[in-house]
């Protein structure tokens, strides 16, 4: 009985974490969308200069951000994932920097779809389960 | 390589600490289905040595979830006896009274080679001596003897099979000195064929043992030649 009432102890933690979990990613990645929504609406303002202080803000925002979540992504998150979150945000300013404002475009919605689908795989579903 | 050393380590302990959690009938007979946990542990455990931009509870989460479900799932087998049928099944006699259980060794997936084997590796050489013999559910073989008189010294003899599944086994005719057409006729006088015969033996004084498919086992006599020498 008292390694029952244990067993039952131990799945009610993992079962906890795993609800933390999957709060925690989905409240990063939710943070992570809305501030490249930010970056996408300052860069599609005007695509011919996207190098303008709207555009440097909300990256720089979004960077700034991610420096601080980071370390936390990489415990719950496989690596190569973190590091190729690193890669686009610093892709999609390195693109603003040098005004490529086409492809700082695509950059930001391919990022975007992204988050959305490390989401999708971060809770049971029909992609991740079959 | 000091990071694959510390997760490895960790590993160890944890593995330890879920084995020993549940339980010492792990380590000893296994029923099949704990077999197969142990062996889904053991899988899951190199997940985190071997890989190290993985996070560590990708292997933790697993061989936990499954201790602890094990340990559960045993608990609910000791209270209930139609649980412990569905994971363990149950124990089925496969020599009785009438000989070899045809019907048994089906619903086993047992050939009689596989059984002739068993019995031998539990010390009984001589299907005949046994009355009952049981197939537990961890796959272990347990035998009942037949009551021997004890004033008739044992013989000591080495069955030699026949026939096996309803075919000859025509090395082993030709060594016990005999012919299929012979063993074939002594077979019919019990009115079977030899395809119904699911085993047969003979010893070296000329002994026959049949376990039919059907119906009850017999002995019989068999003239041989070359005086029983194998």
């Amino acid at each position: 009985m008292k390694k029952l009432i244990a067993a039952l102890i131990v799945l009610g933690i993992v079962g906890f974490a795993c609800v933390w979990e999957i709060l925690f990613l989905k409240n990063t990645f939710d943070t992570a969308i809305e501030k490249l929504e930010k970056v996408d609406d300052a860069v599609s303002f005007d695509i011919e200069n996207v190098n303008n202080i709207q555009a440097m803000q909300a990256i720089d925002g979004l960077t700034t951000w991610w420096g601080e979540r980071r370390m936390l992504a990489m415990g719950l998150l496989n690596h190569a994932q973190v590091k190729n979150i690193d890669d686009r945000l610093a892709m999609i300013q390195r693109q603003i920097e040098i005004n490529a404002g086409a492809d700082a475009a695509v950059t930001v919605r391919a990022t975007m779809r992204m988050f959305e689908d490390l989401y999708y795989d971060s809770y049971p579903g029909f992609s991740n389960l079959f | 390589m000091l990071v694959v050393f510390i997760k490895s380590l960790a590993v160890f302990f944890l593995v330890l600490i879920a084995v020993r959690f549940m339980g010492k009938r792990q380590l000893g007979e296994m029923q099949p289905f704990e077999l197969v946990i142990m062996l889904v542990i053991a899988e899951v455990a190199c997940i985190p040595m071997n890989d190290p931009y993985i996070p560590f509870y990708y292997g933790v989460i697993p061989i936990v979830t499954l201790a602890v479900t094990q340990v559960i799932v045993s608990f609910i087998a000791r209270k209930s006896v139609i649980v412990r049928r569905l994971l363990s099944g149950r124990a089925l006699i496969a020599i009785d009274a009438d000989g070899i259980n045809y019907e048994n060794m089906k619903k086993m997936n047992l050939n009689v080679n596989d059984l002739i084997e068993a019995v031998r590796s539990a010390g009984y050489v001589d299907i005949s001596q046994i009355k009952y013999a049981i197939i537990e559910t961890n796959g272990k073989l347990c035998v009942v003897e037949k009551e021997n008189d004890p004033m008739q010294p044992a013989q000591a003899y080495l069955p030699l099979p026949l026939i096996i599944d309803g075919k000859f086994s025509s090395d082993n005719v030709k060594l016990a000195g005999t012919t299929e057409p012979a063993l074939t006729k002594a077979i019919r006088k019990n009115s079977l064929s030899v395809r119904e015969v699911l085993y047969a033996d003979i010893r070296q004084d000329g002994t026959l043992y049949v376990s039919p498919k059907k119906g009850k086992c017999f002995t019989g006599k068999l003239s041989i030649t070359g005086g029983g020498n194998w």
